[in-house]
């Protein structure tokens, strides 16, 4: 085997175990999602939400016996959503995951690799003395590499926590029968008051009020402004008058109130001052060349 | 290539490492400091490209040349330019010869016939003389008449400017400036290298050097340098470096050729063997981005007017391209 066979092999075998690490790193994150959210959905009693909908009122309180385990529908259902939701989750978190090179990372972990390899790597088609070297001399340093070295075991450690955590909180929350006050009923409701939410009570008028009768009425737009304000007592209509074209009063009826034009009068030609000497200078120029004139007259 | 050669160039890249040690301890002998001129000088010979040195006068460019022209058995020629030189006092010329009776024409080869050449004060030599190397710089040949002479190889011109004297000067035109490698600027020893050369040069030896590279070494190393293998994003880096030289309109009138990302690539990689390594380190194409840059990009009035140099602006894109 050559050379360049040796080192697409290295680098194969390494790929193949970086990839292997990723994909139990996204395994066990969407485990501990899965976990969580189960927790999270229990703790608010979740499991009642399913009476509320009418489509799921028939098996809420089913039960379905499996392996010599009955297990309810709620506990199946909330099991579902909570995989649902990791799994939409992990794929958005992975969305943007880049395909970190693995020569990048080897030559991260051992500095003595730093360019070499990814030259040798580019070169291996080529064959002269100095590849042929610099190949034998990567492959010699690649000998101390094992494929455990691209593990991260910060990762590992934290992502190792998180499981025993999530499993140990979920532990709690079945065996004890915890459960928070928060409930599905009272969550409905608290919805139900949030303004603006379509199928609450409010009407369109509490959002949008109309002229109305009231002292304020018809003194704003719809965007808000005053259409009349009071100076000295006295109100002034700030409302755009109709144009030259005949208008509408508000009830649909033909302005006929026209209002006056005046021609301004024209200015006197013989008091026209004269027209300033200009030369367009080049942009960007015009100040120092400004300066430069300054600095000779002083 | 066939077996010898090729065991040849595997002995020469065997001892690249104590060739270029040798070489420059040998230099070293004569020259005190300028490490990264000869440096570069080096870099240029095995790059097979030309040199164009800006310095104040007396800092030794003639001798830091020839030195390094007979520690490597190359044939030297110096040719001081003056507005007064024409084209043939650089090419040669056709003279006549008397032999058996008979007249006939006779070519007598100008100083551009050798390996190494110094153009001193090129920028003193009219634009006609001044195009009379561009032919043996760039085909490495000189055409006289009808006849056309191939340039021994290696051949490298080596010109020099003076920047404080430009009255009465020829700047070279942008075109003929692209065709030199490097710009190397030569600036003053310091205080411990100037002690240096003035107890070395009035003794009554005056310091000597051996040859230590033999003709057929340098061209199995000009070989060699191409053979130095560069990384794929090493290689973009390189091209991207050049490539900003050519967008960034704040400060730069126009920027550098494609010409100069070969030699920009080249040079890096002649630096990575004299360094004694095996591939072109990122390292390599940064140094070389100043000689291979400086001379090829032309600065806005603006940028001129604030004092901003070339050399800045190279940093610049430099420390901006990733």
């Amino acid at each position: 085997m050559t050379g360049a066979e040796d080192l697409e092999q290295f680098i194969h075998r390494q790929e193949n175990a970086v990839r292997k690490y990723r994909r139990l790193f996204k395994l066990a994150e969407f485990v501990i999602l899965t976990l969580a959210i189960y927790t999270i959905l229990l703790l608010i009693n979740m499991e009642n939400a399913f009476g509320l909908v009418r489509a799921l009122e028939l098996y809420a309180d089913k039960s379905y016996d499996v392996a010599s385990l009955t297990i309810s529908f709620s506990i199946i259902a909330l099991l579902l959503i909570s995989i649902g939701i990791s799994l939409i989750i992990t794929l958005l978190l992975y969305r943007r995951e880049k395909n970190t090179s693995v020569i990048l990372l080897a030559e991260e972990k051992y500095p003595i690799l730093k360019e070499r390899l990814r030259t040798a790597y580019d070169n291996r088609n080529l064959n002269n003395v100095i590849i042929n070297d610099l190949i034998y001399s990567v492959l010699e340093g690649t000998k101390e590499i094992h494929s455990s070295a691209f593990l991260d075991r910060k990762k590992l450690k934290v992502v190792f926590i998180l499981l025993i955590f999530t499993i140990s909180a979920l532990g709690i929350v079945i065996y004890s029968d915890f459960r928070t006050d928060i409930t599905p009923e009272g969550m409905k409701e608290v919805i139900d008051n949030i303004p603006g939410i379509p199928g609450n009570d409010n009407t369109p008028e509490d959002y949008f009020p109309s002229d109305g009768e009231g002292d304020e009425a018809g003194k704003e737009n719809i965007t808000g402004e005053p259409v009349v304000v009071v100076v000295e007592g006295e109100e002034v209509d700030l409302s755009i008058p109709p144009g030259s074209e005949s208008g509408f009063t508000p009830t649909g009826q033909e302005d006929e109130n026209q209002p006056k034009f005046k021609p301004s009068s024209s200015y006197e030609v013989g008091q026209m001052t004269a027209p300033a000497y200009r030369e367009e200078f080049p942009e960007g120029y015009e100040p120092i060349i400004k300066s430069y004139f300054e600095e000779l007259t002083r | 290539m066939d077996k010898s050669s090729q065991s040849g160039e595997t002995d020469i890249y065997r001892n690249t490492s104590d060739i270029f040690t040798n070489l420059f301890n040998e230099i070293s002998k004569v020259i005190v400091g300028q490490k990264e001129t000869v440096e570069q000088i080096i870099v240029s010979i095995l790059c097979n490209g030309h040199t164009l040195v800006e310095s104040n006068p007396g800092l030794g460019k003639t001798l830091t040349i020839s030195t390094i022209a007979k520690v490597m058995d190359l044939t030297f020629s110096r040719i001081q330019c003056t507005p007064d030189l024409m084209p043939a006092d650089i090419t040669g010329t056709h003279i006549i010869e008397e032999s058996g009776g008979h007249k006939e024409f006779k070519f007598e080869a100008g100083p551009v016939f050798a390996n190494i050449v110094l153009a001193d004060e090129v920028n003193r030599a009219s634009p006609k003389t001044q195009s009379a190397l561009l032919e043996a710089m760039q085909e490495k040949q000189v055409t006289v008449g009808n006849d056309t002479f191939i340039l021994d190889k290696p051949f490298l011109l080596l010109a020099t400017q003076n920047p404080i004297e430009m009255e009465g000067t020829f700047p070279l035109p942008e075109a003929q400036l692209d065709r030199f490698l490097l710009k190397i600027l030569l600036d003053y020893p310091s205080f411990d290298e100037e002690k240096e050369i003035v107890r070395r040069y009035t003794m009554v030896d005056i310091p000597e050097v051996n040859r230590v590279l033999k003709k057929s070494s340098v061209l199995e190393l000009q070989r060699l340098t191409r053979e130095v293998p560069i990384a794929e994003d090493i290689k973009a880096y390189a091209i991207k470096v050049v490539m900003t030289t050519r967008n960034w309109k704040e400060h730069l009138e126009y920027g550098a050729s494609p010409r100069a990302s070969i030699g920009l690539i080249l040079a890096a990689k002649g630096r990575a063997l004299i360094h004694g390594r095996n591939y072109v380190s990122k390292e390599d194409v940064d140094t070389m981005a100043y000689p291979i840059l400086r001379h090829r990009i032309m600065l806005t009035f603006e940028s001129e007017r604030r004092g901003i140099t070339p050399d800045k602006v190279i940093d610049e894109i430099i420390k901006r391209t990733e």
